[in-house]
C-alpha cells in the first residue's frame, strides 16, 4: 500500500512538472529564433500518407508530400494547366508521334549534390513497371512500347522502350500515338529515382532524410509516421523558390474534421472543410471571410447497369436522368457543398459540352416513361440503388434521389447501404453480375479525354461496369485518342460526348469541389483544378 | 507456486494458436480488398498484381500455412498499406506509445479513484460520498471519445493551454488530454469498487478488534480495511489495465496519438490483413499476462490464497 501510495504521488509530480513549462508551444511551429524563416503549415490525411514512392503511389494523400520533393521531365502549370518544361529543358516528337526526345537542362543535381541523370528516369520508369515493385499507378507508363507486357508479366525489362542515350538525353518510343502523353510523362509515377538509394534501403528509403533523395522544389527533412511530415527548401534544385523555407504537415486521421480544430486553434494555416463544417463556416464573422471554394475536375455519379431491365431501356435511363434535380441536389440537399451537375464528364475536358447534356426537364421525363411502358411509373419494377454508406453525404444523396423519382416519375427504388469495404467489393464484383445502380465518381489524373472517354466509357474499358455499349461511340473515342490535330482531336470527342450523354448510362449528381479554410496571410494558396496538391513554391507567408 | 506458473504460460501457447486461427477465418471472411479507396478504384490490372504480389491468390489453406510458418519464425510480414514499415515494425513503433499511455492513465485512475472511493466509504452517506458518487457515475457513463472531445474544447479551444493534438513523449503537454481522457473512465469504476468493498469490509468482525484495540480510524482504514478490500480492486484495474495499454482508439484517433489502437482499428477497416492478425497476437498476449499477474497478485493481498 505504501508503494501504491508512493508511486502515486510520483505521477502526480510528474503530471505537475510537464504542465506549465510546454504548454502553448503548438503544434510543429518553428523557434522564435528562426523568426525570419517562414513556415507554411498545412493539414494531411494520415491514413494514406503510407507511401511517399512516387513509383508506387496511387495519388491519393502523400501526392502533395511528392509533388514537393520531386519534379519530372515536365510539370502541369498549376495556374493555366499547360505542360511546362521541368528536368528536361526541351523534347521534340517525331512526326509518327511515336518517339519522344527529351534533353535534360545542364547541370541538374539530386537534393544530396549527386548530379542526376537521363539514366535515373530510366530505371525509374521500368521500376515503377516492373510487377515486383507493386506499383499502384504503374498502369500510367504501358503506353510505352514494352511497357505493358513487361508490367503484366509476359516480358522483360529491356523490352521497354524507355533509353538513356547520354547522361542527357532520354529517349522514349511509343506502342502507338498518344497525343497525352507529355501529361503521363509529367505524371509523378514518372519521376526519376536514385537507384543506388533503393538498392541499399529497399521500401524503407522513404522513411529518412539521408536516404530521401529527390530532385524537387523542397526536400525531406523529418516524416514522423502518423504524425508529421517537415520539408525544406531544396538548394540543389536547378529554379527558383520563392516560397516558404520550411512546409510543415501534420497528419490527421480525420483531416476534415481535426483541421478545422486545429485551424482554429492557430495550429494550421490551412483547413479542409466538408459538409456541416461549411455551414457552420459561412454563418461565422471570421471564418467566413476565409472560405475559398476551389474547382476540382470531377464528376459523382449514379451508374446504371445497362443491361438489366427496366435501366436496358434508353428512354428509362433518360427518364431518370431528365427527373433528377442536380440543382436541388447540390444547393438543397447537399448545402452547395459542390458544383451543380452539367453533363457526364466534368467540364474543361476538351469534348465535353454542356449542350450534349440531357437537362432537368420532369415533363419529358414522364412522357418518356410513359412511352417506355410505365406511365406514372405504374408497374415499375424494383431497382437496387447501392452506395457505400462510410460517407454521410451517399445516404443524403440516395434518400435524395429516391424521393425526388417518387415525386417526379412515381417510382419507387430500394436503397441498400453498405459498409465501405464490403461496397469496394461489391463493386468489383459487379464485372460480370447484374446491379440496379450505385453512387461512384471520378477526377481527373490529367487533363485530357483519355483520362474520362477512352479509360473510363470505352465498353472494352468499362470502368465502372455500367455494361454499356455503343460502337459509333467506341470508333469515334478511338479515333480521338490516335488524332494528333488538336481541334479535328476535339470535335471528335465532342460526338461522342453527344452520344454518351443522350444514351444516360450515368446520370450526373455533381461536380467536385473543393472547399479550403485559408489564413489571411497566406497568398498564393490554390488548388488547380486537376489533382490540385498545393505546390509549397507558389504560396507566400507574409506573417 | 513455480509449476502453477510453468502450466499457466503453456497454456498462453494453445490460446493465441485459437485466437489467430478464429481471426485468419474471420477476415477472409469479410469481403473488401486492401487497396480500394473511396473516391477512386484501382484499375484492375493493377489490383490484380497487387493480389500476385502479396500472395493473396494463393488458396486460403496455403495462405495460413505460409503465414503461420513465418509468425512462427517471428516475421509478421508486410503491412499491405503501408509500403515502408512491416508490421512488426508498426506494432514496435506503436505499442510503447499506447503503453505509456495506458500505464499513465491507469496511475492517474488509482491515484484518484482509489482515495476517492475509499473517502466516499469513509464518510458514507455524507454529501461527500454523493459528491463522488456523482463524479463517478459520470467518469462511468461518458465515452472516452466524448471526454477526450470536451477535454479539447476547453482546454484547447477556449484556454489555449494545450494543443489540439499530437505526441512528443509522455512528458510533454500533449500527453495530458489523452491521459486525462482515457484515465477518468477506470478511475470512476476503481472508485465505485473501492467505495463498495470497504463498506462490505468495515462491518466485519476484525475491524471491529481493530477498533476495539484502540486504532485510530485512519489506521483500521488504510492498514486492516483496505488491504481485504482491495482483492476485487485490483482484479478490475487488471482487466482495465489490459484495455488501456492496447490503445484507445477514439482518443487516439482524435488526439492524433501514434498509438496501436488507431493501427488496429485501421487495419481492420482497411483489410490490411496482415497487420490485423499481428495486432490481434500481441493483444491476446498482453490479456494472458495481464490475467496472470492480476492472478498472482491476489496472493500478495490475500495470504489465504495458495497457488497449485
Amino acid at each position: 500500500m505504501r508503494k501504491l501510495v508512493a508511486l502515486s504521488l510520483l505521477v502526480v509530480l510528474a503530471v505537475a512538472a510537464c504542465t506549465p513549462s510546454s504548454t502553448g508551444t503548438g503544434t510543429g511551429s518553428p523557434t522564435p529564433a528562426a523568426a525570419k524563416k517562414t513556415t507554411l503549415r498545412l493539414p494531411e490525411a494520415a491514413k494514406i500518407v503510407n507511401t511517399m514512392d512516387p513509383g508506387i503511389s496511387s495519388g491519393g494523400a502523400g501526392l502533395e508530400q511528392i509533388q514537393n520533393t520531386f519534379e519530372g521531365l515536365a510539370y502541369v502549370d498549376q495556374v493555366s494547366g499547360e505542360i511546362k518544361p521541368g528536368q528536361a529543358e526541351k523534347w521534340t516528337i517525331s512526326p509518327d508521334g511515336l518517339t519522344y526526345t527529351f534533353n535534360l537542362r545542364s547541370g541538374l543535381k539530386w537534393s544530396d549534390g549527386q548530379a542526376l541523370k537521363a539514366s535515373d528516369f530510366e530505371y525509374a520508369w521500368k521500376r515503377a513497371t516492373d510487377p515486383a515493385t507493386k506499383s499502384r499507378y504503374a498502369q500510367t507508363l504501358w503506353p510505352v512500347k514494352g511497357a505493358e507486357a513487361f508490367g503484366t508479366g509476359k516480358g522483360a525489362a529491356d523490352g521497354m522502350a524507355v533509353k538513356a542515350t547520354d547522361d542527357k538525353t532520354l529517349v522514349v518510343t511509343l506502342e502507338r500515338p498518344a497525343p497525352f502523353f507529355m501529361h503521363l510523362a509529367a505524371t509523378w509515377t514518372a519521376y526519376p529515382i536514385r537507384k543506388d538509394t533503393i538498392d541499399k534501403n529497399g521500401d524503407k528509403w522513404t522513411l529518412t532524410k539521408d536516404t530521401y533523395i529527390s530532385n524537387g522544389h523542397y526536400r525531406l527533412v523529418e516524416w514522423k509516421p502518423e504524425q508529421s511530415m517537415t520539408v525544406e527548401k531544396n538548394p540543389n534544385y536547378w529554379g527558383e523558390n520563392n516560397g516558404p523555407d520550411t512546409i510543415v504537415w501534420t497528419l490527421y486521421d480525420d483531416v476534415a474534421t481535426k483541421s478545422v480544430i486545429a485551424y482554429e486553434a492557430g495550429e494550421i494555416d490551412r483547413a479542409v472543410l466538408v459538409g456541416a463544417d461549411i455551414t457552420r463556416a459561412k454563418a461565422d464573422a471570421t471564418l467566413s471571410k476565409e472560405i475559398k471554394k476551389f474547382e476540382r475536375q470531377g464528376s459523382q455519379w449514379i451508374i446504371l447497369d445497362t443491361t438489366n431491365a427496366p435501366l436496358n431501356n434508353v428512354k428509362v435511363r433518360q427518364a431518370l436522368s431528365m427527373a433528377t434535380d442536380a440543382k436541388r441536389l447540390n444547393e438543397v440537399v447537399l448545402k452547395d457543398a459542390y458544383f451543380n451537375a452539367v453533363s457526364i464528364v466534368a467540364p474543361g475536358i476538351p469534348g465535353q459540352k454542356k449542350e450534349n447534356a440531357l437537362g432537368y426537364d420532369v415533363a419529358k421525363a414522364k412522357q418518356l416513361l410513359s412511352e417506355a411502358g410505365y406511365p406514372d411509373g405504374k408497374n415499375f419494377p424494383t431497382v437496387k440503388f447501392t452506395f457505400a454508406s462510410g460517407a454521410s453525404e451517399n445516404k443524403a444523396i440516395a434518400e435524395a434521389v429516391q424521393g425526388i423519382w417518387k415525386s417526379n416519375l412515381g417510382i419507387d427504388i430500394v436503397l441498400e447501404p453498405m459498409e465501405d469495404k464490403a461496397f469496394d467489393n461489391w463493386r468489383t464484383t459487379r464485372k460480370d453480375q447484374p446491379f440496379g445502380m450505385y453512387v461512384s465518381g471520378w477526377g481527373s489524373d490529367y487533363e485530357d479525354p483519355n483520362n474520362w472517354y477512352n479509360l473510363l466509357f470505352h465498353s472494352k474499358a468499362d470502368f465502372f461496369y455500367a455494361h454499356w455499349k455503343n460502337t459509333d461511340f467506341d470508333n469515334l473515342i478511338d479515333q480521338g485518342l490516335k488524332e494528333n490535330d488538336v481541334a479535328k482531336r476535339k470535335t471528335t470527342y465532342e460526338s461522342a460526348d453527344k452520344i454518351i450523354n443522350t444514351e444516360a448510362p450515368y446520370i450526373t449528381v455533381y461536380h467536385w469541389a473543393r472547399f479550403d479554410l485559408i489564413k489571411p496571410y497566406i497568398e498564393g494558396l490554390n488548388h488547380y483544378r486537376v489533382l490540385g496538391r498545393i505546390q509549397g513554391y507558389l504560396v507566400r507567408v507574409k506573417k | 507456486m513455480t509449476t502453477y506458473l510453468l502450466r499457466r504460460l503453456l497454456w498462453v501457447l494453445p490460446s493465441l494458436f485459437v485466437v489467430f486461427t478464429l481471426t485468419f477465418i474471420l477476415v477472409h471472411a469479410t469481403p473488401g480488398s486492401p487497396w480500394d479507396e473511396s473516391d477512386k478504384p484501382l484499375p484492375a490490372a493493377v489490383k490484380e498484381n497487387l493480389a500476385r504480389q502479396y500472395h493473396l491468390d494463393d488458396p486460403l489453406p496455403k495462405q495460413y500455412v505460409d503465414y503461420l510458418a513465418n509468425v512462427l519464425r517471428g516475421d509478421f510480414g508486410p503491412s499491405y498499406r503501408s509500403v515502408e514499415r512491416s508490421v512488426s515494425e508498426i506494432i514496435g513503433a506503436t505499442l510503447p506509445v499506447s503503453a505509456q499511455i495506458g500505464l499513465a492513465s491507469m496511475l492517474f485512475a488509482i491515484v484518484v479513484g482509489v482515495p476517492l472511493g475509499a473517502l466516499a466509504a469513509v464518510k458514507h452517506n455524507t454529501w461527500i460520498d454523493y459528491l463522488s458518487s456523482l463524479i463517478t457515475v459520470t467518469g462511468i457513463a461518458t465515452p472516452p471519445f466524448v471526454r477526450v472531445s470536451l477535454l479539447i474544447v476547453f482546454f484547447s479551444l477556449a484556454l489555449g493551454w494545450l494543443p489540439t493534438g499530437g505526441w512528443e513523449g509522455i512528458f510533454d503537454s500533449r500527453a495530458i488530454i489523452p491521459v486525462l481522457a482515457i484515465g477518468l473512465g477506470p478511475a470512476a469504476i476503481l472508485a465505485r469498487y473501492t467505495r463498495s468493498s470497504l463498506l462490505e469490509v468495515h462491518g466485519q468482525d476484525f475491524i471491529r478488534t481493530a477498533r476495539a484495540k484502540g486504532l485510530t480510524e485512519t489506521a483500521v482504514v488504510i492498514r486492516h480495511a483496505m488491504k481485504n478490500a482491495l482483492i476485487p480492486v485490483v482484479t478490475v484495474a487488471g482487466v482495465t489495465l489490459a484495455n488501456v495499454i492496447t490503445g484507445a482508439f477514439f482518443v487516439e484517433r482524435i488526439y492524433s496519438v501514434p498509438g496501436i489502437g488507431r493501427q488496429f482499428v485501421d487495419s481492420v477497416s482497411g483489410r490490411d490483413y496482415p497487420l490485423l492478425l499481428g495486432i490481434v497476437l500481441v493483444f491476446a498476449l498482453l490479456i494472458s499476462l495481464v490475467n496472470l499477474l492480476v492472478d498472482l497478485s491476489y496472493g500478495f493481498l490475500d495470504p489465504r490464497i495458495r497457488y497449485r
